[in-house]
């Protein structure tokens, strides 16, 4: 008997860690027109920035079904085993409504729990990760639930993207003012609380100030100088590396990922899009 | 007329006689401004605050009570400035004070200007001596002592008039800045100019006569227009407590007009009698029960024009349906955000952030506290911030909570930066008090440079400044002295960069300066510090060529 864990493809886990840590991922859909691509099986970051440039209509996305759920669950766990499943905010996708529908209806197969983790992208991979470490040396339920709930709360998540418009075209962003800061060039600083997304701050002027903002939220968040950084990008490596640069300024010690911002989630937070998810060292 | 005491008409009149004098001689209050910046300027933001005072004292009954407490509201609603907040603070501690006594006489003042000082302490956080605060505190010292040797009511008020002018000579031993400007204290000056009117009419020597109606053509501005002005907008009477109800007026013409007489002959028939003018021209304003009877009386003596019967009570209906339209407030969003802005680039970029209502003004003519207030209103929100954006507004913006139900909360932004600052960290998804505290921080966060013209010769920091000269200003503090506006905006970074290291200049030209001419300045700016980051916005601004932040 196992406990096993899974998330989905918004988690935006690098390949390496999936292999490292079995982590199980199902896919949500991405829809180019007529084209109906997974997420990480089908299509990969680096090719759906290159395709977002010629395509004439935006792309938008859709969660995997119940029935997929079922097939996905049954696939991964053997029906003595547990299975943790860890998934976007529900109130950004209707995929953890999905997961629960298929485990209840596959309650007599499986033990299937289902976890809302109320964010998104590396702040669900982050999540994911220290869950799928956890369980190397422990295998209580609710031992692992509980930690579960302590992670919810300690990772810090900010970003900032080029353009409030996909955000909004998508309707993933509250009803805020979109256009606030137009004209002086500013560019908002968001991040994830209760489940959405949340402005936090609006800054001006180049880059550089956008990164220090984002790490000095991070640090301010944290309350500690010692954590665990990943630095997420979307279609931006350059300024992901220049946030690594930066980030002695405000953190001692640092263990750093950079990771790439995935189909499904650019789909909302669009080309540009920087983040930072951080994490206490113990 | 009785000179041991004043009673309420005659209090009227010689208010009128105060704001008249300090009407007359706002422009010389003016030019001691010791900052020669155009700005709000101490005697106009004074005369339109008394104006306002006067305006519904002028429509109170003859109670002393009544017309002191409408003197203290008017002024309340029509303060401007600085120096108009602390006279609606005199009004009111010297309201309260007097109290219920139906005359005045040295007592009774004395007790009112003692009010009048303690109010106006009790409002400015930190007092500083050597400005109208000092006039008004030796006054009542003046008058308390002078009270014990009973006087006779004209002597008394001249010999406390005489000390704040004796005081007023001191004001620049007290304060260095107006020393070294060569100048007494403005606000001071203008209060002893209103003093001076009071006396004298009082003392029946007038400098001018009242001057109440010179031709039939008034002027709006004249505060005699005020005084008259029947505009019944804030009247709070009751229909109960309205005896006489038709408010009427007119203009009499003739020769030999006999001011006293008629306003013995009319004070049988009503209240709220004014009756004021010379044997030429005389307007008369009276609430009777039988304007035909008025009437028929002024058409005995002369020719009559601009005759105005109002129904008071039927006014009072009509207001009361409109306030209560009006206080039903539809809300619709927790918090709304209204901002003191001049400049159409600067007022797009407040909109922009976020700001639901722009109240013109703020460099060139500070808004009066009514002026916030209606702001304030017109937003349909829960909770309201007012950005005052200048030092000088920031106290009226402090007073409008005083006449409103929305609860009001006053970001002290002293400068258009800071207002923008103060913007781009409200977050419309936080609760108030978070957006206070991140506002208040992000106003402390940027550093604000203007550059403007000087108004006037003067001295200040060691610069020696003349009428025309380009001077720029370091968090309202002039820095630097030059002949050309990007002369003086790169003199002033200079200062205001100092160690920074990689600086972030924002520059908001203004109305007189066009584009081509701000981007030079902006290549200039590069140039000379590569290292910074330099933003360039049209602000359309009156008078000041640039307004700059630094962060």
């Amino acid at each position: 008997m196992l406990i096993r864990i899974a998330t989905d493809s918004t988690a935006d886990l690098p390949l390496k860690y999936i292999d490292r840590y079995q982590i199980a991922v199902i896919p949500l859909n991405l829809h180019f027109g007529e084209d109906i691509l997974k997420d990480g099986e089908e299509i990969w970051a680096e090719e759906y920035y290159r395709r977002l440039t010629m395509e004439a209509f935006p792309p938008f996305t859709s969660q995997p079904s119940p029935h997929e759920f079922q097939e996905f669950y049954r696939k991964i766990a053997g029906p003595e085993d547990t299975i943790i499943s860890i998934h976007i905010s529900g109130k950004l996708s209707e995929t953890v409504k999905s997961a629960r529908l298929a485990a209840e209806q596959l309650q007599k197969e499986r033990r299937v729990v289902v976890v809302d983790s109320e964010t998104v992208s590396m702040a669900l991979g982050l999540m994911v990760l220290e869950v799928a470490k956890t369980l190397e040396h422990e295998q209580d339920l609710e031992k692992i639930l509980d930690r579960i709930a302590w992670l919810k709360k300690n990772i810090a998540v900010f970003f900032t993207v080029e353009s409030l418009e996909h955000l909004s075209r998508t309707g993933r962003i509250g009803d805020f003012s979109v256009e606030a800061g137009h004209f002086l060039h500013s560019k908002p600083i968001l991040s994830i609380e209760n489940g959405l997304v949340v402005p936090v701050d609006k800054v001006r002027g180049n880059l550089g100030r956008i990164h220090r903002r984002l790490l000095q939220l991070a640090r301010e968040r944290l309350g500690s100088a010692r954590a665990k950084i990943i630095i997420l990008h979307g279609d931006a490596l350059e300024d992901a590396k220049k946030i690594e640069e930066l980030s002695k300024e405000f953190f001692m010690e640092t263990e750093i990922t950079i990771a790439t911002i995935g189909p499904v989630v650019g789909v909302h937070a669009g080309p540009g899009a920087l983040g930072l998810v951080a994490l206490p060292l113990p | 007329m009785n000179e041991e005491f004043i009673e309420g008409l005659q209090l009227k009149a010689l208010l009128a006689a105060g704001v008249d004098c300090l009407d007359a001689h706002k422009e010389e209050v003016n030019d001691l401004n010791v900052f020669p910046v155009p700005d709000g300027d101490t005697g106009t933001n004074m005369v339109l605050t008394f104006q306002a005072a006067l305006k519904e004292a002028q429509q109170a009954s003859n109670e002393v009570k009544d017309i002191l407490e409408r003197a203290a509201r008017g002024s309340l609603m029509g303060a401007r400035g600085n120096s108009g907040v602390i006279l609606s603070q005199f009004f009111r501690g010297f309201a309260r004070a007097v109290g219920d006594a139906g005359k005045l006489g040295p007592a009774e003042i004395s007790r009112g200007i003692d009010g009048a000082a303690k109010m106006a302490y009790q409002a400015i956080r930190k007092p500083v001596e050597g400005t109208i605060l000092t006039i008004v505190r030796e006054a009542a010292a003046k008058a308390r002592e002078l009270q014990k040797q009973d006087m006779p009511l004209g002597e008394f008020l001249e010999q406390v008039y005489l000390h704040t002018v004796e005081v007023l000579e001191k004001t620049p031993e007290m304060l260095p800045t107006l020393k070294q400007a060569g100048v007494v204290d403005a606000g001071g000056k203008g209060l002893c100019y209103f003093i001076q009117g009071f006396v004298e009419a009082l003392k029946g020597k007038t400098t001018r006569p009242l001057q109440v109606v010179e031709s039939t053509e008034l002027r709006p501005a004249d505060p005699v227009e005020a005084q008259f002005a029947s505009s019944y907008e804030e009247a709070e009477l009751e229909p109960e407590s309205i005896t006489f109800q038709y408010c009427t007026e007119f203009i009499l013409k003739g020769k030999d007009l006999p001011v006293e007489t008629i306003k013995e002959d009319l004070a049988t028939h009503g209240d709220s009698l004014l009756v004021v003018g010379d044997e030429r021209v005389v307007k008369i304003h009276i609430h009777t029960n039988n304007p035909g009877l008025v009437l028929d009386y002024g058409v005995r003596l002369g020719e009559m024009t601009e005759i105005k019967i109002d129904n008071m009570v039927e006014q009072h209906r009509q207001r009361q349906a409109k306030l209560r339209r009006a206080s039903i407030k539809p809300v619709d969003k927790k918090i709304g955000i209204a901002a003191v802005v001049a400049g159409d680039g600067l007022q797009k970029i407040f909109r922009d952030l976020g700001a639901d209502e722009i109240i013109e003004g703020g460099q060139t003519m500070n808004p009066s506290t009514e002026d916030l207030c209606r702001a304030v209103n017109k937003i349909r929100a829960a909770q309201v911030i007012i950005l005052p954006n200048n030092r000088n507004v920031i106290m009226a913006a402090g007073q409008v909570q005083a006449l409103t139900k929305t609860p009001v909360t006053v970001i002290p932004s002293k400068t258009i930066p800071q207002g923008i600052n103060a913007l781009m960290a409200y977050n419309p998804e936080e609760k108030m008090k978070k957006n206070r505290e991140a506002m208040i921080k992000a106003v402390e966060s940027v550093a604000t440079g203007e550059v403007t013209f000087a108004v006037r010769d003067t001295s200040y920091n060691g610069l020696e400044i003349r009428a025309g000269d380009i001077i720029g200003l370091q968090e309202g503090d002039i820095v630097c002295v030059a002949k050309k506006p990007s002369e003086a905006l790169l003199e002033l970074l200079g200062k205001m960069i100092e160690k920074k290291e990689s600086p972030f200049i924002t520059i908001y030209y203004g109305h007189d300066i066009d584009q081509e001419e701000a981007e030079k300045a902006q290549a200039e700016i590069m140039k000379k510090y590569p290292r910074a980051e330099v933003e360039v916005y049209h602000g359309g601004q009156p008078y000041y060529f640039y307004i700059v932040s630094v962060e």
